[in-house]
């Protein structure tokens, strides 16, 4: 089995669970479009990856989703933060800025 | 986990799934087309736009959908039915390559499976690996009345052992019983197995009644008077149907009333691997069964087999150690005066075998350890050259299929995902072959067994279907699956696309060709390997079936008379025998009659030891030794052995006569050499016997090896004797003799009782079972062998030859004649087969120097045993090429021409 989007997997399960966190339940469109507007344009998504990792999420029970309308009156899927969900965003928030600290003490260090 | 569920869930309900994703992705695209309409983009450019910054959705829909399934076991479904749809299509080919695997997995699973009863599986008792055997474990059913010297295992050295070792738990001892029969109220009776045993017996062994009781010490102690019996739970079910009050039944074995105080577990028949016992007897009831003296107090006995279970943390080595001495002590203590100071030191030497026994006693393993494991690797030869086979039709079919693999890959899909298909196509074969194969196996186990075993009813081993046999088979299966599919799954999704796809022949690369060929040509050289050792195998048996034993094998019947059995008392049997005789001397086709004690080939035999032989210095304890048998008068005149000097037993040599003692060939020359043994003396203990005959050698228990050194004496000269057997020389044939003699016999002596009244001719035959059938299924499968592997020369030569249509056409077009072709197509077969001889030769000189030791009357290059193994080769391989070469000589120029 082939994970194509393996680099950016970790930190993208991060910025999705973030963004339903802030914005409480959304579909995918709406998902993409708030990651790539609050980084600024610099996270260039590639948006079909986003998919498979919704899957992702949900097959291990960190997002729910549902059936409901869009705001222009259209069938659409809304994905939404479980409470393991929330449990994970904690613990990956934590992670990431522990790995991001150190990197950056690593090159701050000016060997 | 619940990833994982979810998977699963997700493959049941694909189709809805796949709708629902469809529409996500379309709403995503909507909205990002929208979005771009409303930056000011026409219309096509938004939606093109939108699908630039999503990415391919089909691309994303199988990511996605990989990741929703489980996508190794969707594939596994659809490699699966696509295998079986091309099986389907290709109903010769699947049958043909399921069939040879099904006769490799099938032969390998049935002898794995008799392997596995009688050399691997361990006792149905708890704890089997701290059971040891003392003494051999390949002699169950031993009785020698011999010398302690050599043989010890008696009942008071069992005794002595069991109450003085610090080294076991619990030390049981077991015997044999002479012929048992179970005698109803009718006054017919029936044969049963039966074991005498120890009062600590089951409770060494760790097995309780399933009803009523075992023995206990009890029982032991009590010399014939503790006539009960502890039934089997196969013989419980067998006669009374598992009914509760077969306990304290009465039943009448040999005559004397025993009471059923029990019954045995389910699944448990005993220690004897390959003699499930019906019952089991207290020791001390032995003279009672045997109808014989009692052994309990004989220390010269030698009836007995041991089995302990060591204590915690004792070594086996420790164990022996002290067996050891503890028993070499026993039989100096119980011999007594008997022993020289020099036996006593020859005894000191002794070591007492004390080895793990979790697989209980067994003849069988002894006398077919080797005959299977030669088997399993002939077997596993045979399967080799099936999985060559089906390895070249897969080749060959991937041929076939060369465009539509070519085509797929051009598509893009993965090589390693062809590959997984192709080989999964190959585990359904094989899985076919195997299911196929364990139902040949049950059937082939049954013919084993029946052509191993030696009398009319087969070798009662419990072979069935068990995890055991079951794990074999299906490793054997993918094993093969997996070793013939790899190559040709690799071989044909490794291709130069471009130029397949533009190429409108069936072409395989030149590659793919050679294996095919290399293939054969191992099949070649293994089908030469099996045949030459069937042909060594099948000339040992021929030996063995010709070999001069010093009278005559057709004329001679024989039977065995016991006083006890019988209601008469010792001193009854010689008159009794002396009017037998007179009787069937009289019969038209009876030559005349004699007895001995020790029979032909019926087992017995005796040994005697300590001889101090005139003018003769022995070197070894050994030298002193030999083999017995006491004769009647005449004896050597009925049996048809000649009397190369002096004179044979006859009137003279009744009760209180001198001393006389007959030799044959070998002691003669042994102990004599080119000097005249006629009148010189051997002397036994303080009887001094003058020799008056020498006879020639004859074979009485023993096909292989040099006839051994032999005395005969007088049986007249005793008074009282146990039994006897009769030797009855007949005019022609014996077995046309058995039934007459019989009657006459019922008529004489209404109350005789008559065992193995039979032809010596077969009980010939029976001492070689083990020849005979290593020669048979050698013949069989190496004949197997041969079929396969000319399958395979004449599937390679007719694919050679469809690839070659064109330029055989060529040929004939500018004029060859037929005969050219038929010749060409024959000479490359014969290339390919000699070349497969020349691999199978010289393994087959290094292979039949490991069976040497089985050979009879060979040496291990027997040269006509390679002369025809070659010959019968190369027959086989002409006749498969014969076909396509045939074929290609009746090639239509013109048509194969514009085939192209």
């Amino acid at each position: 089995m082939k994970e194509k989007s393996e680099v950016l997997q970790g930190t993208l399960d991060l910025l999705v669970l973030k963004t339903l966190d802030v914005l409480g339940p959304m579909h995918g469109y709406g998902i993409a479009q708030r990651i790539q507007q609050v980084s600024e344009e610099i996270l260039q998504l590639n948006q079909g990856t986003l998919y498979p990792a919704l899957l992702r999420l949900e097959q291990r029970g960190w997002l729910a989703s549902d059936w409901g309308i869009s705001d222009n009156n259209r069938r659409a899927r809304f994905y939404s933060l479980t409470r393991a969900g929330r449990k994970q965003l904690a613990e990956e928030r934590l992670k990431w800025k522990r790995v991001s600290g150190a990197i950056e003490r690593l090159l701050d260090a000016g060997v | 986990m619940r990833a994982i569920l979810c998977r699963l869930a997700a493959i049941f309900r694909q189709r809805s799934l796949d709708r629902q994703l469809e529409e996500e992705l379309r709403f995503h695209l909507d909205m990002e087309a929208d979005a771009n309409r409303r930056r000011g983009m026409s219309a096509p450019d938004a939606r093109l736009a939108a699908r630039r910054c999503f990415g391919a959705p089909a691309n994303i829909a199988e990511i996605y959908r990989e990741q929703r399934g489980l996508p190794v076991l969707e594939t596994l479904f659809k490699d699966l039915f696509y295998g079986l749809r091309t099986l389907r299509r290709n109903r010769g080919f699947a049958a043909i390559a399921v069939l040879s695997l099904a006769l490799g997995i099938g032969a390998n699973t049935a002898i794995f499976s008799i392997i596995e009863a009688v050399m691997l599986r361990p006792l149905p008792v708890p704890a089997p690996a701290s059971l040891v055997s003392v003494g051999d474990p390949g002699r169950p059913d031993h009785l020698l009345s011999g010398t302690p010297l050599l043989d010890i295992f008696s009942y008071p050295l069992y005794v002595r052992l069991r109450d003085h070792n610090t080294v076991f738990t619990g030390l049981l001892a077991s015997g044999g019983v002479a012929p048992l029969e179970v005698n109803d109220a009718l006054g017919a009776s029936e044969p049963v197995r039966g074991r005498l045993v120890s009062g600590n017996y089951f409770d060494v062994l760790g097995v309780h009644a399933a009803l009523g009781r075992t023995f206990t010490s009890d029982d032991e102690s009590r010399p014939g008077a503790a006539p009960f019996v502890v039934i089997s739970d196969e013989y419980w079910a067998r006669h009374f149907a598992r009914a509760g009050d077969a306990l304290g039944r009465v039943i009448r074995l040999n005559g004397f009333a025993f009471t059923i105080v029990g019954v045995g577990p389910r699944g448990f028949a005993g220690e004897v691997t390959g003699s499930p016992a019906d019952l089991w007897i207290p020791l001390s009831m032995q003279a009672q069964v045997n109808h014989a003296d009692s052994l309990l107090n004989d220390n010269k006995a030698n009836w007995l087999l041991f089995l302990g279970r060591l204590k915690d943390g004792v070594s086996v080595a420790a164990a022996r150690s002290q067996v050891t001495s503890l028993a070499v002590n026993a039989v100096i203590e119980l011999g007594g005066s008997e022993f020289s100071a020099n036996d006593i030191a020859m005894l000191r030497r002794r070591t007492v075998e004390v080895a793990p026994c979790p697989r209980g006693f067994s003849s069988l393993r002894k006398r077919f350890s080797q005959p299977l494991l030669t088997l399993m690797i002939v077997v596993g030869l045979v399967l080799l050259i099936a999985c060559a086979n089906v390895t070249n039709l897969l080749l060959a079919r991937a041929a076939g299929r060369q465009k539509e693999i070519s085509i797929r890959l051009a598509m893009g899909s993965g090589r390693r995902r062809l590959v997984r298909q192709l080989l999964t196509e190959s585990l359904m074969l094989a899985a076919l072959g195997g299911t196929l194969g364990l139902i040949l196996a049950g059937w082939g186990n049954a013919l084993l067994l029946r052509m191993a075993s030696t009398g009319k009813t087969p070798i009662p081993l419990d072979v069935h279907l068990d995890a055991a046999m079951l794990g074999f088979t299906a490793t054997v299966t993918i094993f093969t699956g997996i070793l013939f599919g790899l190559a040709p799954a690799l071989r044909s999704t490794q291709v130069d696309l471009a130029s397949t796809l533009k190429e409108n022949t069936r072409s395989l690369g030149s590659r793919g060709w050679q294996l095919g060929k290399l293939l054969v040509a191992a099949q070649v050289a293994l089908s030469l390997l099996l045949l030459v050792g069937a042909g060594l195998f099948i000339r040992t048996l021929i030996n063995l079936r010709t070999l001069n034993v010093g009278y005559s094998r057709t004329g001679l019947a024989i039977m065995r008379v016991d006083a006890g059995a019988s209601g008469y008392t010792k001193t009854q049997i010689l008159p009794l025998a002396r009017r037998i005789e007179e009787h069937l001397s009289s019969l038209p086709g009876v030559s005349g009659v004699s007895i001995s004690s020790n029979g032909i080939f019926n087992g017995t035999d005796g040994m005697v030891d300590g001889l101090r032989v005139e003018g003769f210095t022995p070197v070894s304890h050994e030298d002193t030794a030999c083999h017995f048998d006491a004769v009647g008068p005449h004896y050597f005149q009925v049996v048809g052995v000649p009397v190369l000097a002096g004179r044979e037993f006859d009137e003279r040599d009744g009760p209180g006569s001198q001393l006389t003692v007959i030799i044959n060939q070998s002691m003669a020359r042994f102990y004599f050499g080119s000097s005249d043994p006629l009148g010189k003396a051997i002397q036994e203990d303080d009887r001094r016997y003058t020799i008056v005959g020498v006879v020639g050698d004859m074979r009485e228990n023993e096909l292989k090896g040099s006839v051994e050194r032999r005395l005969y004496w007088p049986v007249m000269r005793s008074t009282a004797v146990d039994g006897l057997n009769f030797e009855i020389g007949t005019h022609p044939d014996a077995s046309a003799m058995i039934e007459v003699i019989r009657r006459e016999l019922q008529r004489l002596e209404p109350t005789l009782k008559i065992t193995n009244l039979k032809p010596v001719g077969d009980l010939i035959d029976a001492s070689y079972s083990e020849e005979r059938l290593i020669a048979k299924l050698c013949g069989f499968f190496g004949a197997l062998a041969l079929v396969l592997a000319a399958t395979g020369i004449y599937g390679v030569m007719s694919y050679a030859m469809s690839r070659r249509t064109n330029e055989i056409g060529l040929r004939l077009a500018l004029g060859a004649n037929r005969k050219d072709v038929l010749h060409m197509v024959l000479r490359e077969t014969m290339h390919l087969t000699i070349s497969g001889i020349a691999i199978g030769l010289p393994a087959a000189l290094a292979a039949s120097r490991l069976i040497g030791a089985s050979l009879v009357g060979l040496t291990t290059n027997d040269p006509p045993s390679f002369v025809i193994a070659v010959l019968v080769v190369l027959l086989a391989a002409m006749l498969a090429g014969f076909v396509p070469a045939a074929r290609a000589a009746r090639i239509d120029p013109m048509s194969a021409l514009r085939q192209e």
